[in-house]
């Protein structure tokens, strides 16, 4: 072939379609580089407060405006698990995935308790009920977390379809009744104090907030485990969001007092969470794998 | 409320109890989509489980071959026949189209049999006999011969469906005839044909409005599930919807990463 004829060769480009998928203003990639950054700033906030922070300034710095707090938990969390709830509904009812099924029960748990304890901030009292069922929702959440997380690397799907609506009857209605019958029983004073005013949180809050933690940042870890592999800005985003919710309650270990500044860079990194899985249904909207892949890798 | 039930359980679910007395019935989709299946389970089913006699009027097909096809289905006419539960009449249109032919065709066998079911297969044979202008003309005085004299008439109807799986019943122009349409056709969902199912129009009663899918098994008509999270299959262009494909995509990005490990 001459040199001109082979000019007029054309040749595949195998990065044309990685120049496609980029064609927004800012790549995947710039965009999950960017939405990484709050998790060391959060930590890092955190970290200065517990250094920083005396224990009678923070109570002095306490601010607890509970209309806005109500109304802030109940968008980001529970309007956000609401969302991610109902999406992993219709994914579980059409794809019989156990591991969504538990992710959308964990969700739901986080997000209704949340929400309930927002409210219940305020009444007499209401500090240890909020904090009760805030952190036995957490915990509850993160066991539903973890399980889902370990079903990726084993489990498969319920090919029974006709018993998908009783186990998701079953595993929402639980995680909701769950909530609910802590609710109550914190209200009665039937479970053992997890928060006192003026003395802080109490020996068995800090022993479940720990182990909630540790379950949320395990879970957080095996979802980003997931996305090296597939590189889905679903899981991504997903596994982010737990991420700063695991930031969210280690802020709750390390508060001093309802309110204070450790607390709302907590409550703020979770409501950025609840943002965040907000971007992952999003990114599914989008069709979730978006990620630049060229030809050679595809 | 007198309810003719096909005997179809998921289908007499869709009709509210089946279908409503008297009332002229039409069963449209393309060819191969189980019209006559349909049709003769009805007869089958009204006289071997609900004690109401039938007679199936055909202009396609010869008795033989009738015959053979039911027993693949596990239906034995010439039984049914021999009990006076049935009665297969094959003929040419034009014998019913003449003056009285009805009468002439049918009027001995009503008599014998007291049928409380009938079914015509197919109207669109009378097309190749009457001019297109007169053919609603005829069709009505055929159902009417039929419901004055206490028959429920079912009627089958070859609707084309083009490339693009869409057709009109209605622009046969006999909608305002039938009390009950049901609409068989073929749609194409994930690369692959199924058979679906819809109730159009039912008069006087409340219906399923659901599009589901049905299948043509080793016993008859099965009808199954409703194409749930599907939109634009009536119109031929078959989709999920956002919902589900945000759920399939959720699914897959959970799911899919599994299947590599």
């Amino acid at each position: 072939m001459t040199e001109s004829a082979k000019k007029n060769v054309i040749q595949p480009n195998p990065h044309s379609i990685q120049v496609v998928r980029d064609a927004g203003l800012i790549s995947p990639n710039a965009t999950r580089r960017i939405g990484v950054v709050p998790v060391p700033i959060f930590v890092a906030l955190i970290a200065i407060f517990d250094v920083i922070l005396p224990t009678s300034v923070a109570a002095s710095v306490a601010f607890n405006p509970l209309l806005v707090f109500a109304t802030l938990q109940t968008l980001f969390l529970f309007g956000t698990a609401v969302v991610v709830a109902y999406i992993s509904l219709k994914s579980y009812l059409s794809g019989g995935s156990r591991t969504i099924l538990l992710l959308g029960s964990g969700t739901l748990a986080w997000g209704f308790a949340s929400m309930t304890a927002g409210w219940l901030l305020g009444p007499p009292g209401g500090p240890n009920v909020a904090v009760t069922i805030s952190n036995s929702g957490a915990l509850f959440a993160s066991l539903f977390y973890i399980a889902s997380a370990l079903t990726t690397m084993s489990a498969g799907s319920s090919r029974d379809s006709k018993q998908r609506k009783p186990k998701l009857l079953l595993a929402y209605g639980g995680a909701v009744g769950f909530v609910a019958a802590v609710t109550v029983f914190a209200l009665l004073g039937a479970i053992p104090a997890f928060f006192v005013p003026g003395a802080g949180s109490t020996v068995l809050r800090q022993a479940i907030v720990a182990v909630g933690l540790f379950l949320f940042a395990a879970s957080s870890i095996l979802f980003m485990r997931l996305y090296h592999d597939s590189r889905s800005g679903i899981l991504f985003w997903y596994s982010m969001a737990l991420a700063l919710t695991t930031i969210g309650l280690a802020a709750f270990y390390f508060g001093r007092t309802v309110g204070d500044p450790i607390a709302w860079t907590g409550r703020i990194a979770t409501y950025l969470g609840g943002i965040y899985s907000i971007i992952a249904i999003w990114s599914a909207v989008r069709g979730s794998h978006d990620s630049p892949v060229g030809l050679a890798s595809a | 409320m007198v309810r003719n039930k096909t005997g179809i359980l998921e289908l007499d679910e869709m009709l509210r109890g089946g279908f409503m007395d008297k009332d002229a019935v039409m069963v449209a989709g393309s060819a191969g989509t189980g019209k006559t299946t349909l049709a003769l389970e009805y007869l089958v089913n009204g006289a071997t489980q609900f004690g109401e006699a039938g007679i199936y009027l055909t202009f396609e097909q010869l008795p033989d071959q009738i015959y053979r096809d039911a027993e693949n289905f596990g239906w034995d006419l010439r039984k049914l026949e021999a009990e006076n539960k049935l009665r297969v009449v094959c003929t040419s249109p034009d014998l019913l189209l003449e003056a009285e032919g009805e009468e002439q065709l049918l009027g001995e066998t009503i008599k014998e049999l007291q049928p409380r079911r009938m079914v015509i297969d197919s109207l669109n044979h009378l097309e190749m006999y009457v001019p297109r202008g007169d053919l609603r003309k005829e069709a009505y005085r055929i159902l009417m011969y039929m419901k004055t004299r206490g028959i429920s008439p079912l009627v089958i109807w070859e609707a084309q469906q083009g490339l693009d799986s869409s057709y009109m019943v209605t622009q046969a122009g006999m909608s305002f005839l039938i009390d009950c349409l049901v609409m068989l056709k073929f749609v194409e969902i994930n690369s692959s044909m199924k058979k679906a199912l819809v109730i159009m129009k039912m008069r006087g009663s409340d219906h399923d409005k659901r599009l589901r899918e049905y299948e043509i098994t080793a016993h008859g008509l099965r009808v199954a599930a409703p194409f749930s999270g599907y939109e634009g299959i009536i119109t031929g262009s078959p989709h999920r919807s956002l919902t589900q494909e945000v759920a399939g995509a959720w699914d897959n990005a959970f799911t899919k990463t599994k299947h590599k490990q």
